[in-house]
């Protein structure tokens, strides 16, 4: 039984439904212990550490310590401890509880040896998310509770495919344990789309940018760590080196920058922005080298931080001016100088300057893809790496902080937010500074040195002329406005046209059922006349053959039944 | 224009002289040929760019909804008859 409370991801589920209950200082203490007791303890297991139990027949595993689960439990763990700081001020309990239990689950999955309880464990990482984007809301409106359950039934349609995957699996294999599986496994294909859901993969994207900027400030910080790094995790695992991914995560690293120049909510911004880095990630799984997946997974470690920090730094302007609208917002530097410095540094960490952690993994990857000659690849990863500056590197601190004064006047964020987003930003730095002890950690043992004259010069001149370049649009007037107002994404399919399909095709069924009413008592009317003449007035057989009758009393009992129906 | 953006600007500037000048300057061992050329990666970032943001800037007009467009009139399909009031196609 003790063995069992060694666990890390289950000693975040349990602090996760004590903290619920517990009021401001204890559940905000319990908040920023929780994780790192957990910390301690995942260090404390030695590497190959397993625990295993029987469910249903079969043997699980919900317990598998290697060095690919290693690193992302330790980033999770890290990412939770860092959003429970930035959540104290908010005070919400749905919010202190939901977020560990759901860090616990995305540890646990992690940490999953078996697919049965990484199965488990992904469920419930749906439905503790799910609180968290409603209690973005006090009193959540019918909209906000429509878009939460757009995205659980995205999640919960994931667990399905992973279900039925596994099934197969399980079924053809005998056992349980989850390993690299390719898309010609048994099951393969479902579990690829029930990663690929959680992976934001294109058109299966949209509950990410429709869902994650709706939680509170802390509650995207939460949200924006863990789903979709479980499924980076989960797809590295699986499907290391399906040369798919190369191609579906250079589409995922293009089509979202052109959303995220127009995207006026700024957190949308930043959730486009998300699933732009994603795509990084995913390539990196479809080069499937040692140095790729290393890579994907150093990314992703850097990701998990810088990109808390930019939704941090979003965050605390959203709980001090109330807004997060591009259009509504600019000058803020005077007012939140301190917030505005760490989410320069979350920009250029993600725009991936030299000395910052965006730098030191994303290079990893492209590299990969120069080493195995992917000329194509390497080519729109680079013009990608272009938009990331635009985005999330330029428009995002711009135009919060800077650009034209919005005349908004607000105290800075108070000083958990703060120290939060201070601690990130150290983290970020310290990556960039001194990438070795991130390599330490990293699984497939690749040999890799960022800091070449050659990579950092050809980064410098990317990054400075596309600097260079929104200068130039600027001045021009030709970088388009920050305007109110949504752009529409794949999500108007199911959430537009559908319905609008739904309500032609049923108003045509409308139509035709009242035709049919008219004709079936048309055929009854005149069914009966004939019956009448057929077995009253004349002798039996005598006008109507008998045979007729008995054709008449079958259509007769044919309609009668589809008036049934 | 005020002075700390002059400033700013100005820095960015004789950055991208110094990188393209260091673009000379070092070795190159390139996996694809056009990493060998000097100023390769600036031409490519100020391209790639402006790509983007006029490309986006056309796809506005197609795109760009008011923001109450999905919070329009209901949608329900069992609403008997969904006479849907016209007023949500601001464009």
């Amino acid at each position: 039984m003790t063995e069992w409370l060694a666990h890390p991801g289950y000693q975040l589920i349990i602090a996760g439904l004590l903290a619920a209950g517990l009021g401001r200082r204890l559940g905000g203490a319990v908040g920023l212990v929780a994780p790192l007791v957990a910390i301690a303890s995942l260090w404390a297991l030695p590497d190959g550490h397993s625990l295993y139990a029987q469910m249903a027949g079969y043997q699980i595993q919900p317990l598998r310590l290697d060095r690919l689960s290693f690193i992302f439990a330790l980033i999770f763990l890290i990412a939770s401890f860092l959003g429970q700081l930035f959540a104290l001020p908010e005070n919400r309990r749905v919010l202190r509880g939901a977020g560990l239990v759901y860090a616990g689950a995305a540890v646990s999955a992690t940490l999953a040896g078996d697919l049965i309880s990484l199965f488990i464990h992904w469920e419930l990482t749906a439905l503790a998310s799910l609180l968290i984007i409603w209690d973005g809301q006090t009193k959540p409106d019918a909209a906000h509770i429509r878009a939460g359950l757009r995205y659980f039934l995205l999640q919960i349609l994931s667990g399905l495919l992973l279900l039925i995957g596994a099934v197969i699996w399980i079924r053809s294999t005998g056992h349980t344990r989850f390993e690299h599986l390719g898309l010609d496994a048994p099951g393969g294909i479902w579990i690829f789309f029930a990663f690929g859901i959680k992976c934001a993969f294109p058109l299966l994207h949209n509950w990410l940018q429709d869902a994650y900027p709706r939680a509170s400030a802390a509650g995207t910080v939460m949200l924006s760590a863990f789903t979709t790094k479980l499924a980076i995790y989960a797809l590295a695992r699986g499907y290391a080196g399906t040369e798919i991914l190369m191609w579906i995560g250079a589409t995922m690293t293009v089509f979202p920058i052109f959303f995220a120049v127009l995207e006026n909510d700024l957190r949308k911004v930043l959730a486009y922005s998300l699933n732009n880095q994603l795509g990084f990630m995913v390539a990196g799984i479809g080069i499937g080298t040692a140095l790729a997946l290393d890579g994907a997974a150093a990314h992703a470690f850097a990701h998990i931080l810088y990109k808390a920090l930019l939704f941090m730094a979003m965050g605390a302007v959203l709980h001090q001016v109330g807004t997060i609208k591009a259009s509504e917002l600019g000058g803020l530097y005077s007012s939140m100088p301190w917030t505005a410095r760490f989410c320069i540094i979350g920009s250029l960490s993600i725009s991936a300057f030299p000395l910052f952690s965006g730098f030191v993994t994303k290079s990893m990857i492209l590299s990969a893809a120069a080493i195995e000659h992917q000329f194509g690849l390497w080519l729109v990863l680079l013009f990608a790496s272009a938009g990331v500056l635009d985005h999330s590197g330029i428009k995002v601190p711009y135009f919060s902080f800077f650009a034209h004064d919005s005349g908004k006047r607000c105290a800075e964020a108070p000083w958990p937010m703060l120290l939060a987003m201070a601690l990130t930003a150290a983290l970020c730095i310290a990556i960039g500074v001194y990438p070795q002890a991130l390599y330490a950690l990293l699984p497939f043992g690749s040999d890799y040195s960022p800091y070449t004259p050659e990579h950092v010069v050809g980064q410098y001149q990317l990054l400075f002329f596309a600097g260079l370049a929104f200068v130039t649009l600027v001045r021009l007037g030709w970088y388009p406005a920050e305007i109110r107002g949504i752009n529409l994404d794949f999500d108007w399919f199911y959430r537009r046209a559908a319905p609008w399909l739904w309500q032609g095709l049923y108003a045509v069924f409308l139509r035709l059922d009242a035709g049919r009413t008219t004709l079936v008592q048309a055929v009854q009317r005149r069914g009966q006349r004939y019956l009448a003449q057929a077995f009253t007035e004349q002798e039996l057989s005598a006008v109507w053959p008998l045979s007729t009758g008995a054709a008449l009393l079958l259509i007769l009992l044919g309609v009668w039944l589809s008036k049934l129906l | 224009m005020n002075r700390a953006a002059r400033w700013a600007q100005g820095l960015l500037v004789l950055a991208c002289l110094a990188s393209l000048i260091a673009g000379f300057l070092i070795e190159h061992h390139p996996h694809f040929a056009v990493e060998a050329w000097p100023g390769f990666f600036a031409l490519f970032g100020f391209l790639a760019y402006c790509g983007i943001v006029l490309g986006a800037k056309r796809l506005r007009p197609w795109l760009h909804r008011p923001e109450d467009y999905y919070d329009g009139p209901p949608t329900e399909v069992n609403a008997a008859a969904p006479q849907a009031p016209q007023d949500d196609r601001h464009d």
